[in-house]
């Protein structure tokens, strides 16, 4: 029998067309691959029509989903390289790499990534050669010697010489290491007991010194090693993966981790580089810039000009990027910003086949997509903009699968624009993005249920029942609401109901209207059952009325203004609703409001107005309550953010009506300067919502309104200036 | 007679002995009719040892790659055009490159907007045309056409401020490498070695830009200004070192310290944001180049060395410092102004330049 020992760098291209090549020519009935053990199960869909990398082994514990390893997989893998030869071959494959399941199972196991399968384990002893050799990293140098090649070369016996030199096995290494070594060893035993007569052990190249010589360990030794290892139960199964995110894991480097690049190297060997500048050419021009084939062939002359003065042996990266940006770029490196994510990492996306895809939410997903006609979205890694009619069946159908994935934490689709607008409350703008990582999040998501719809219900509930904040209850039942999870709708409220008992009496109650009214007049549209929400308003409101002078009594004047909004809120929240009843409980506490002496005055003359907006006050009468308010003389200030209050919900009130207009007029009028300029900051603000047309037109009604003979003439013409200084700084900014 | 001083030495007569050390060491292959090879020529600006012995001393202080393109271009016959704002050190990167690929730094052309025909093709010799009528013995050679002739580099300086009817006649030159002569009904051919270097001015930008077709001839290569305060103190004070030695200054006239601030000070402005990146300022109108820099430090030096005590004062600087950003008196005044009371007051090291500047224009 005849063993050949192979190291290779995981993921590079020279490695992998090495590969290919002394397999066809050694002709291997057995390959012995450095994967995790259980893999073995998936090797043959490798190579099949099935699976088109890249793509990724998923590794998870099946009691927590979240524990997951994935490898990845590129067509310039050499494992993928020659498991699929093994299979198109049909010779044996295995893998021999301790299983994944005891990793999981050892305690110091952190979390996500186990092992990077992309990077050279052995940095430090491969430095210094690099060092000597002149560069600066390891990973350019690798890159430089082993896997940049367009050209077959006999590097693994060159390989092998160097780690039997640069790796003293009498040197401690990690525990993790002895042990998958141990493994390897015990596979290759076995597999050295089968009537095999050529066998190909392929590792990394680290590896090699530990696993060629196994015969001179102890078995033993070896299952002693192994002997304590714990098991769990993992599961395994391929996803679809994409250069992005192999580039993202492999921290990406210039020149080393760039899988576009890679796979022209592997791909069309000599011609890589020129075809790869074609491409750069092709892609330019989609941006926009005007690049003629000639420029293509000067840059791809200068670029070898270039690597032979760097002496490298073919054009790299930063060879190629220095002569587009010279010839085409005008010398200036951001013509390349322009297309270096789909030129140096490529947009290619893998393929899994649906018949052995093992996640059951992601099939639901395809299904669901495509019955709302959106099924290409798994096929792009674009970020696509979708704006969704909510009066369509299939477009509202896609906005709860959206609403069902964000409470699953699935980011494929982002909500852009929430309904707010009235034309707005029917549409809503989506950013998707599928990314094959998404695989991994519905796996995990998978232990809430086997249907997205089934999974963001029970998950919701589950946060709803761990929540003591009504605010973010009926969040919820918001959330619950876009995702037409009525079922969940009752279990949330069931829960608010458990909830108030603690709240009783507490501000965000009065919060909690206008979200929950939202939720009845939206509720036609996206046809949620909305009784309960009317049952739970019906205990609500009379208890938020009787409270609503107190509540507003605590409120501090620095919080005034924004109470004022809430309260604003909620009557626009009570006029939605149109119940008499609830009007009239509303209207009774604001006349206590009005009344009471203890009440911010921005929030009493917020209450003031409401009423006679809603014409419960004649109009004499709250002009009587404006005069008592102004003739408070000395208390400008307070009388400043009185007429805040007053102007809050409308501030063109003194546009149509004179009165007003003129008890204010006076009361600007009798003011000191010093005060004036005092009051100012809080006026401004009190008609700060006036729209500048509105302004001027007061303007003009307060120049046209001189008939105050009550009114000393002079004394008018002074005050009259100051209202107009004041609408002018309100104008000028 | 005493041999002369000159100014400006040339190039190729300056690092006379880098040039042969380089090309008797040099192995690697040169395209025709160049003294060096392209990394050679690369060494010979970059700088480093050679062999044990020798030394070459850097001449660019900047991105390797720039300038491996820059020789990579002319190397596969393309025409160089080093571009970038003033005092960026794109005629002295010229300079060396023409004297390191053919030894020969002097075919040059200043590109002005007054600028003829003649001075990028030929001009004739009246007396002789007078004479004997039109033949090439009467035609007298640009620098274009005798670094045609001669395999050689030619320079073009400011490319961008020729009149773009004049720019066009560059065109066949540098495509079909050969400069018509239909008078004669004849033509003169580039010999192999023959190349352009041109340079142009980021700051004239639009004024004749380069047609499409001759844009097309150039490789283009941007010379940034220094990214780093340490990499520009360093380009400073290397060529005040230089200067020193031609002008017979006392040496170490400028205190390290100075070089520093005074190149703090010019990046500051310049970038419009401290060093630190906590606060930005505005920017003068003056360049305010390395270049400048090196000027202001040098008449500072001279003003130390002349009419001071040799050591170069904060006074000196400040004199300088205020003439560089001064260029537009009102805005640029204002401008500095801020500078002044915002950054430098606050910094210890900086108080008596601070003083001194206020001194000044107050």
């Amino acid at each position: 029998m005849e063993i050949r020992y192979i190291g290779i760098r995981h993921h590079g291209p020279g490695s992998a067309k090495n590969l290919v090549h002394l397999l066809e020519e050694f002709q291997p009935d057995c390959i012995l691959v450095e994967m995790p053990y259980e893999t073995e199960a998936l090797f043959e869909h490798i190579g099949s029509d099935l699976i088109k990398p890249p793509v990724s082994i998923l590794v998870h514990d099946k009691k927590d989903p979240s524990r997951v390893s994935y490898l990845p997989f590129t067509i310039f893998s050499p494992e993928w390289q020659a498991i699929s030869w093994a299979n198109k071959a049909e010779r044996t494959v295995r893998a021999i790499d301790l299983p994944l399941a005891y990793f999981k199972a050892s305690e110091n196991y952190s979390q996500g990534l186990l092992r990077d399968f992309t990077k050279l384990k052995f940095s430090n002893p491969l430095l210094k050669i690099a060092q000597l050799a002149g560069f600066k990293d390891h990973e350019q140098w690798w890159n430089e010697t082993f896997e940049q090649h367009t050209e077959l070369g006999d590097y693994f016996p060159l390989i092998e010489y160097m780690m039997d030199n640069l790796r003293d096995l009498n040197e401690p290494t990690d525990k993790e290491t002895l042990v998958r070594e141990a493994f390897m060893r015990k596979q290759i035993r076995t597999a050295a007991k089968e009537p095999f007569e050529r066998v190909i052990v392929l590792v990394g190249a680290w590896h090699l010194p530990a696993v060629k010589k196994w015969s001179e360990w102890k078995a033993s030794a070896d299952n002693a090693l192994l002997k304590p290892l714990k098991k769990i139960k993992v599961d395994q199964f391929f996803i679809p993966w994409s250069y992005e995110q192999i580039s993202m894991s492999s921290g990406y480097r210039a020149g080393v981790y760039s899988p576009a690049w890679y796979e022209h190297l592997f791909v069309y060997n000599e011609e890589a580089v020129d075809r790869w500048l074609i491409l750069a050419g092709r892609l330019l021009r989609q941006k926009g810039f005007v690049i003629s084939p000639a420029q293509i062939s000067d840059a791809a002359i200068l670029s070898r000009q270039l690597a032979q003065m760097r002496l490298r042996r073919i054009p790299g990266i930063a060879e190629c990027w220095d002569a587009i940006q010279a010839v085409i770029g005008q010398g200036h490196r951001s013509i390349l910003n322009v297309v270096w994510a789909d030129l140096v990492i490529g947009k290619t996306v893998g393929k899994v086949d649906k018949s052995i895809l093992a996640a059951p939410l992601f099939k639901d997903l395809e299904k669901q997509l495509k019955s709302a006609r959106m099924g290409a979205i798994l096929n792009s890694s674009d970020r696509i903009r979708k704006e969704l009619d909510l009066r369509k069946d299939s477009n509202l159908s896609a906005s709860r699968l959206f609403h069902r994935l964000l409470i699953l934490e699935i980011n494929l689709a982002a909500l852009k624009q929430a309904p707010e607008t009235k034309r707005g409350s029917f549409s809503e703008i989506w950013s998707v993005k599928w990314m094959p990582s998404l695989m991994i999040k519905l796996s995990e998501a998978g232990v809430w249920g086997n249907s997205i719809e089934i999974a963001s219900a029970k998950k919701l509930v589950a946060q709803a029942y761990k929540s003591e904040d009504i605010k973010i209850l009926v969040d919820m039942l918001e959330t619950a609401h876009k995702a037409n999870l009525s079922g969940v709708f009752e279990s949330i409220i069931d829960r608010l109901f458990d909830v108030l008992v603690i709240n009783e009496s507490s501000r965000s109650l009065l919060e909690i209207i206008p979200g929950l009214v939202g939720l009845i007049r939206y509720g036609d549209l996206r046809q949620t059952n909305v009784s309960s929400i009317i049952e739970l308003l019906e205990r609500l409101i009379p208890n938020i009325s009787s409270y609503l002078p107190d509540f507003a009594s605590g409120v501090s004047d620095d919080d005034a203004s924004a109470f004022t909004d809430t309260l604003l809120d909620y009557n626009h929240a009570l006029e939605v609703l149109g119940n008499e009843d609830y009007d009239k409980m509303f209207n009774q506490a604001l006349l206590i409001m009005i009344r009471s002496e203890v009440l911010s005055a921005e929030i009493q003359a917020t209450s003031l107005r409401l009423l006679f907006d809603k014409r419960v006050l004649a109009m004499e009468v709250v002009a009587g309550f404006m005069r008592k308010e102004l003739n408070r003389s000395l208390d400008w200030e307070r009388t400043a953010f009185w007429l805040k209050g007053f102007l809050r919900s409308n501030p063109d009130l003194f546009l149509y009506n004179k009165s007003f207009r003129q008890l204010v007029d006076q009361w600007v009028d009798q003011l000191q300067e010093v005060d004036f300029k005092s009051a100012l900051p809080t006026l401004r603000k009190a008609f700060s919502g006036m729209k500048r047309n509105a302004v001027s037109e007061l303007m003009e009604l307060l120049n046209a309104d001189p008939e105050q003979e009550s009114i000393d003439r002079e004394l008018w013409v002074e005050g009259d200036e100051k209202l107009k200084d004041l609408l002018d700084f309100i104008l000028s900014n | 007679m005493s041999e002369q001083i000159f100014l400006h030495q040339y190039s190729e007569e300056k690092y006379k002995v880098e040039l042969a050390a380089l090309a008797k060491a040099d192995k690697s292959p040169k395209p025709e009719n160049w003294k060096l090879s392209p990394k050679a020529v690369v060494h010979f600006l970059m700088g480093g040892p050679l062999g044990s012995k020798i030394k070459i001393s850097p001449k660019y202080f900047g991105d390797r790659r720039l300038i491996e393109v820059a020789v990579a271009s002319l190397a596969t016959d393309r025409a160089l055009l080093l571009v970038g704002v003033p005092g960026t050190a794109k005629t002295w990167v010229s300079e060396h490159i023409a004297a390191a690929i053919c030894g020969d730094s002097k075919i040059l052309v200043q590109g002005t907007a007054g600028i003829m025909e003649d001075a990028l093709r030929y001009g004739w010799n009246y007396a002789t045309l007078l004479k004997d009528g039109p033949s090439m013995d009467a035609i007298v050679p640009s620098p274009v056409m005798y670094a045609m002739q001669s395999g050689k580099i030619a320079r073009i300086e400011e490319l961008t401020r020729i009149p773009s009817d004049v720019q066009d006649s560059l065109l066949t030159v540098l495509s079909e490498k050969s400069l018509p002569v239909p008078e004669l009904n004849q033509e003169i051919r580039a010999v192999s070695g023959f190349n352009i270097i041109a340079t142009s001015n980021t700051r004239d930008k639009g004024v004749n830009e380069l047609s499409a077709a001759l844009q097309r001839r150039f490789n283009v290569v941007e010379l940034p200004l220094p990214k780093y305060l340490k990499d520009e103190v360093k380009i400073v004070q290397n060529r005040l070192d230089a200067i020193e030695h031609k002008v017979e200054l006392e040496k170490n006239a400028i205190p390290e310290a100075a070089v520093l601030k005074l190149v703090q000070v010019f990046r500051e402005l310049r970038n419009g944001i401290v060093e630190e990146g906590s606060i930005k300022l505005k920017s003068p109108s003056a360049g305010l180049s390395t270049a400048e820099a090196i000027s202001v430090l040098n008449n500072a030096q001279v003003l130390a060395t002349h009419f001071g005590d040799g050591v170069v004062s904060d006074k000196d600087l400040a004199v300088g410092l205020t003439n560089a950003v001064l260029k537009d008196p009102q805005n640029d005044r204002a401008i500095f102004n801020e500078y002044l009371e915002v950054v430098m007051k606050n910094r210890e090291e900086m108080k008596p330049l601070y003083d001194a500047c206020k001194a000044l224009i107050f």
